[in-house]
């Protein structure tokens, strides 16, 4: 009954609070999404490029580097490769070699429970058809909203995942 | 004539397909009642959405380029029955088709939605004139998962996600009340949804164990020299806890939060006919968290049987 009392407050004040926090009113555009966020994804890979190991597996000694073919969004499939190197002897340059266990990546939003469908990815090959070492290639990405989402890189030993490293790219 | 068209408000918005992107929550749970002295009621409405941007859990919501364009079309049939005095019925089906513009394409997918049941009771009859006291109910729906969700998907981009994937019970109550040629609607339901199975794709499955959620509709119309057209505006806050998974890899998603405002135009065609044309926007209001917003036109017509 002490809160009826109040409604000429209360509900006023909660119309203003939902009024002042409108989407309309404080929202950034998918199309300035470079600018505002500072970084956009090909923006990461090409700072990765600069750090001697972008995606550190410390466990079994190796690094790797995603980049995508272009700047992923939400109503393209996204296309991109991923290079392996030994951390002591390679670099982000080369020479690229395997990892001592296949590889497969998978990619989620971390705020939402839901299906993703899963990425075309192997290993890239040369003119002959043969594998290329350190070499992969993945296709048919999508990103189904916008907002943050995660890649893993899993060095996998049958069902379970040796070693896993993530990126976490903004859509 | 201004109560039927006070009620036809609340009917109107609780029924009206309202939900652009089934994959994201935005839909509330709220019945079609039979507010006035009917036996029973049927209400036929049609949408058209388009998802406007996405509300991230943390920072600022996302507009969406104009070349990014995600729609859906909704038809509805709703039916309510009035089996004893105070008691009645519902049953909603919504038919859904969504598309989506992917890669220069705009694949698309349609079927039916998530199918609601539902009893209400009559708590507070309005038997004789009271200058304060409200027509009240009390609900209980359920949610039956009889569509795809977003944790079912097999189709690109969610497109085949008509629904919310769980079983769903929902407890609530509405207020409704009249004041001159003013009526207000206040409405709200707590629901709780089950815990289901969910095929996480590489041949194993995973338990999906979501929360409780609600929602909750506060409405004012007027009808102009009590004359058979009304115009009325609403807001709906949505919420919905996050899911946890349970499996080899346990995860938990953040909770959804949207707010609805919807203007509506309501107009008594016939004594036993009303139709209402209905604008539903997301964008308006906030705090909006880890959901996509939308923009939403809808029109329903409503046929009412009295006792």
């Amino acid at each position: 009954m002490k809160l009826w009392k109040w409604r000429i407050f209360i509900i006023p004040l909660t119309l203003f609070s939902a009024c002042g926090l409108s989407p309309l009113a404080n929202h950034r555009n998918a199309q300035d999404q470079g600018r505002d966020q500072g970084k956009t994804p090909s923006e990461v890979s090409d700072a990765a490029s600069k750090t001697p190991c972008p995606v550190p597996f410390p466990k079994t000694g190796f690094c790797a580097e995603l980049k995508f073919d272009s700047k992923p969004n939400d109503n393209d499939l996204a296309a991109f490769t991923l290079h392996f190197w030994n951390a002591e002897s390679g670099s982000p340059s080369g020479p690229y070699m395997d990892p001592p266990y296949p590889v497969s990546v998978k990619h989620l939003m971390p705020s939402m429970t839901m299906r993703v469908h899963p990425i075309h990815f192997e290993h890239s090959k040369d003119q002959d058809g043969s594998p290329i070492p350190g070499a992969y290639r993945g296709t048919e990405m999508e990103f189904s909203m916008l907002g943050a989402w995660s890649i893993f890189i899993d060095l996998k030993k049958g069902p379970d995942t040796v070693e896993e490293g993530v990126i976490s790219i903004e859509i | 004539m201004k109560f039927s068209l006070g009620a036809l408000f609340f009917i109107a918005l609780a029924a009206t397909p309202s939900q652009a992107a089934p994959c994201c929550s935005g839909a509330s749970s709220l019945p079609s009642l039979i507010t006035g002295d009917d036996q029973a009621q049927m209400s036929f409405g049609a949408s058209q959405g388009q998802v406007i941007g996405d509300a991230p859990n943390e920072g600022t919501p996302i507009f969406r380029s104009s070349s990014d364009f995600e729609t859906s079309q909704i038809l509805r049939l709703d039916g309510a029955y009035r089996f004893l005095d105070r008691f009645q019925g519902g049953l909603g089906i919504p038919f859904i088709r969504r598309s989506r513009n992917i890669g220069g394409n705009s694949p698309s997918a349609s079927g039916i939605g998530d199918v609601t049941l539902d009893i209400a009771y009559e708590a507070l009859p309005e038997w004789s004139y009271s200058p304060w006291i409200p027509h009240g109910f009390i609900f209980l729906q359920s949610t039956l998962p009889t569509s795809p969700s977003v944790l079912d998907s097999s189709d690109p981009y969610l497109l085949d996600a008509r629904g919310r994937g769980f079983f769903s019970l929902a407890l609530g109550g509405a207020l409704l009340k009249v004041f001159g040629n003013f009526d207000f609607a206040l409405s709200a339901e707590w629901h709780r949804s089950f815990a289901r199975a969910m095929d996480i794709g590489d041949g194993t499955t995973a338990e999906v164990i979501p929360g409780y959620g609600g929602s909750a509709l506060l409405g004012a119309g007027v009808s102009p020299w009590s004359g058979p057209v009304r115009f009325g505006m609403s807001l709906s806050p949505i919420f919905e806890q996050g899911i946890q998974t349970e499996g080899q890899a346990p995860t938990s998603s953040a909770s959804q939060l949207v707010w609805n405002t919807s203007f509506s135009l309501g107009y008594a065609i016939l004594k036993d006919y009303s139709a209402s044309l209905i604008y539903t926007d997301q964008t308006l209001m906030g705090p909006a968290k880890n959901v996509s917003l939308s923009r939403t036109v809808a029109v329903s017509v409503l046929k009412r049987w009295a006792l």
